[in-house]
This record gives C-alpha cells, sequence and structure tokens, in this order.
C-alpha cells in the first residue's frame, strides 16, 4: 500500500516535473519555444542575415536568410553548441589567410556543429559538416528545413544555447574559394570553402512571433477620392452649361 | 399665337432653371469630393532610416549579451555605444496610452491577439482609429520588443490614428502609459518600410536585449484587388531613461 502511494507521488512528481524541463522559454511569461538570430559578418565578408527556429519536442523548424555570401559557391551552415555560446567580433583574427578567423580559432567561443542545415536529401547530423553538396550555393539564400534532433540538443537549442555559423569566405576576391591555405576541417579543401562568413546566437524570443506582415490599412489615399461623385458632378455640370448656352443661342436667334 | 408664345417662353424658363440647377448641383458635388481628397500617407525613405549610421545591418541593437554568460560587446561595432542595456527595464504592466508627439499622437491603447493563422488581429468596431498592443508580446518597458499597431487609414478615406507615422525619424520620442502609473519613454531608433510578402519577423518580432518597442502601420501602393497596403512601415524604438 505504501509503496504504491509512493509510485503514485513519483508520477506525480514527474508529470509536473516535464513541463518545467522544457526550460525557461515556457516558463516565460511571453515565452514561446522560439529563437531568433541576427547574423553578422566574420572575416570582413560583407555577409548578413537573419534566422529564426521553434522547436517543438525533438523536432527543429530552422529558417535561415542570408545575403552577401559569394555566389555559386556551397555555403557549410551549421547550428553550433558548446564553448561561451557567442559568436567572435568581425575584427577578430585567427591562423588563417593574412590572419583570418578559421573556423577552429573560435571553437571556444562557439563550440561545435550539433545540426548541420543541409537541404534535402543531405543528414543534419555533425557528421554532415562539410557535405558540400547539400548547402546552399547562392549569394543571397532562403533556407528552411525542420529537423529531427536528440532530446539533449533540441533542450539546448530551447534554452538559447545555439549559435548559427555560415561558412564560406572569397578572402582573395577571386570569385571561387582557392588559395594555398588548406582547411582547417579538411585539407583537401581551400580554406576559403570554410572559414566562418557570418554567425547569429540564437536567443529566446520573448513572444510568439506573429505571421507576416499587419493589415491595418483601410483604404487608399493614393489616387482620386470619390471618383464617381467627382465624374457625374462635372457630368451634371457639362449638361447644365451645355444647357444653358443652347438655350440663350436659341433665345438670341 | 400669344399662348404659343407664353408657352415656349415657359418652357424655356424652366429649360434654364433645370440647367442651372445641374450646373449648381454638379458644382457642389465636385466641390465637395475636391474637399475630401486625401493624400498619399507619407513614407519613410525607400532605403529606411536608421539613428545609428555605422551600424550594419541598420536595424535596433541586437547584441545580446546574457547575465549568465558575457558576450563581447564587439560583436556589432557601432551599436554597442546607445545599447538599451543601459537602461533599467521595467516590470510587467499593461500599456493603456500612446503619445508620438512628433506626429501629434495621442490614443488610448488596448490589446489585441493573434487570430486562427497567427497573424495580429487589427483594431476594429468602435476602437478601430486606436493604437493596439499585441498581448503576446512583452508590456512596453520589459525586456523584448513590445508591439504596438493602428490604421493608417479608414473606410471612406479617412486618415486613421498612424496616417502619420511615415514622417516619424530617428531621435523622436514614442511615451506609453502603462496600468501601474509608469510611463515608459522610447527614442526612434529606426523608421523602415518592408513589403508584407518579405516581413522582416526576425528584426521586429525577434529577440532584443533591453526593452524596445515597435510600432507597426500600413503604407505603399494600395492592392484595389485585395484592399490592402502593400507594405508595412515599422518604427524601431528603444527605451530611454527619462
Amino acid at each position: 500500500m505504501r509503496t504504491t502511494r509512493i509510485t503514485t507521488i513519483a508520477a506525480a512528481a514527474a508529470l509536473v516535473g516535464l513541463p518545467l524541463a522544457v526550460g525557461p522559454a515556457s516558463a516565460d511569461d511571453h515565452g514561446g519555444s522560439e529563437l531568433t538570430a541576427e547574423l553578422t559578418q566574420l572575416n570582413d565578408s560583407g555577409a548578413s542575415g537573419t534566422a529564426w527556429a521553434k522547436v517543438d519536442g525533438t523536432q527543429v523548424e530552422v529558417k535561415v536568410e542570408t545575403t552577401g555570401l559569394l555566389d555559386g559557391a556551397p555555403h557549410a551552415q551549421h547550428i553550433h553548441i558548446g564553448g561561451q555560446g557567442v559568436c567572435p567580433s568581425n575584427d577578430q583574427e585567427g591562423s588563417g589567410f593574412e590572419g583570418a578567423l578559421q573556423t577552429t580559432d573560435a571553437a571556444d567561443q562557439y563550440g561545435g556543429v550539433a545540426v548541420s542545415l543541409t537541404m534535402e536529401p543531405g543528414e543534419t547530423g555533425p557528421d554532415a559538416a562539410l557535405d558540400v553538396d547539400n548547402f546552399p550555393t547562392g549569394a543571397s539564400n532562403t533556407y528552411s528545413r525542420t529537423i529531427t534532433v536528440s532530446d539533449e540538443v533540441a533542450q539546448q537549442i530551447a534554452d538559447g544555447d545555439g549559435v548559427v555559423v555560415v561558412h564560406g569566405v572569397d578572402h582573395d576576391g577571386s570569385g571561387a574559394y582557392d588559395g594555398d591555405t588548406k582547411s582547417d576541417l579538411d585539407p583537401s579543401l581551400p580554406s576559403e570553402a570554410t572559414d566562418p562568413a557570418a554567425c547569429g546566437e540564437l536567443d529566446v524570443a520573448q513572444m510568439a512571433m506573429p505571421e507576416g506582415g499587419v493589415e491595418t490599412g483601410g483604404a487608399d489615399t493614393s489616387g482620386v477620392e470619390y471618383p464617381a461623385v467627382l465624374g457625374l458632378g462635372g457630368l451634371a455640370m457639362a449638361l447644365g452649361a451645355f444647357g444653358l448656352i443652347a438655350t440663350r443661342r436659341r433665345a438670341t436667334r | 399665337m400669344n399662348s404659343g408664345k407664353d408657352s415656349a417662353r415657359r418652357r424655356h424658363t424652366l429649360v434654364v432653371a433645370a440647367c442651372a440647377a445641374l450646373l449648381a448641383v454638379g458644382g457642389s458635388a465636385v466641390a465637395w469630393a475636391a474637399s475630401r481628397q486625401v493624400e498619399e500617407p507619407p513614407a519613410p525613405p525607400a532605403a529606411g532610416v536608421t539613428a545609428d549610421v555605422t551600424a550594419e545591418p541598420p536595424t535596433a541593437q541586437r547584441a545580446t549579451p546574457q547575465p549568465s554568460t558575457p558576450r563581447p560587446s564587439t560583436r556589432q561595432p557601432g551599436s554597442s555605444t546607445r545599447d538599451a542595456s543601459g537602461v533599467t527595464p521595467l516590470p510587467a504592466s499593461r500599456p493603456v496610452a500612446v503619445r508620438i508627439p512628433g506626429i501629434g499622437v495621442d490614443s488610448p491603447v488596448h490589446g489585441l491577439g493573434l487570430d486562427d493563422e497567427g497573424r495580429l488581429r487589427v483594431p476594429s468596431g468602435a476602437r478601430y482609429n486606436q493604437v493596439a498592443w499585441y498581448d503576446g508580446s512583452p508590456t512596453p518597458g520589459e525586456v523584448g520588443p513590445a508591439v504596438l499597431e493602428g490604421h493608417v487609414t479608414g473606410s471612406g478615406y479617412a486618415p486613421s490614428v498612424f496616417f502619420e507615422l511615415g514622417n516619424t525619424r530617428p531621435g523622436d520620442r514614442i511615451e506609453v502609459d502603462r496600468a501601474d502609473g509608469s510611463t515608459a519613454a522610447f527614442e526612434v531608433t529606426e523608421v523602415r518600410s518592408a513589403p508584407k510578402t518579405d516581413f522582416p519577423r526576425v528584426d521586429v518580432y525577434g529577440a532584443t536585449t533591453g526593452p524596445e518597442l515597435r510600432v507597426i502601420t500600413c503604407g505603399g501602393t494600395f492592392d484595389t484587388s485585395t484592399g490592402h497596403h502593400l507594405d508595412n512601415v515599422i518604427v524601431f524604438a528603444s527605451l530611454v531613461r527619462d
């Protein structure tokens, strides 16, 4: 009898404890499980963008919008977790081409790869970090994918521990990944292919973010208002004037 | 002969009177419509305007130091000097009124939520011409972006509460009275126009370090087929010390 009661209490405690484990995001009055990041350039790449994520269990919906990247070249992109959970600054130098920051130079800041943000059908684990065939290749990219992650990673992202890093910098302006410096991640690749180009910390949004813009317009005021009134009024005036002139003519005749 | 002349004259008088009436009625209709012509609502400069010319991208402060993990303030050069983190956030309290002296706005504020599609509801009915606060967003003065919205125009071509919002400029002051009797004072940092089809959700609704404000209305070309403006005008502001 006593053991049953203890089990019941334990079960109840587990149930009560569960929502708390979802993290500070859900404990917050306005919080959801949405996260946002403003991506800013590293290595003077000129790249920028935004990232948005929504965690639902172990499903993470991710959207990344980037611009200012080298066109026609794959841009590896990941959610890093670990380190201090921060981005290096744009002027931070490293061990690469003319002091360029290489990916591992800032590993103590943004940690290691936890999720590879590949396109279908690419794998999404850390092993797919350099799956160049499945990363966006444009100067501007709009990426969207829902990814299944481990409980731990889902929790860390929901807590705001994730950092989005986008890679690939054309240091010498040649229009392609080249140069003598080899990548610190894969010596078969030039360092330009893997050096970090943009970074942003995924912070917990303070609200359930509305979809799209707002419909706060009533009517157009750019053209002519009440066109029918103006038109009919004008017509009436014209008819009246024409009639007056006509009758005057007849009278004088 | 005489009676025929009389009737002709009478007919002539009638026609003259009718024509004069047409002229008068038409003229007054035109005058009435002319008196009700409304200018296009003002739009912010094409590239948007920012108080902080060195910040790039030109958005409100996004440096994200958190109490537990000190983050390098050099992450976003230019935006750290005016960072809202220097201002003490206010406790939660619902907004009740808003004033934007620069454009003559003084309006009560009511709360609105999201519709079934997750879109922000807009003021309607008796409160059509009043400002609304998204009740899922932080209260103005709390950490995060508090969201206010209002119509630019009403039905019947009448300008609404935020008709002049596009004339707001960085440095302008926005004051929000709160239910607890306090007033949160904000300063405009950026005014931007964005197409609704490519709405900058992260910039507008995304996480911020300090207490901020977003004020949204409509603008741009009016699409007569949908009955909506194609753009949103968005004012970004940060809490300042009084």
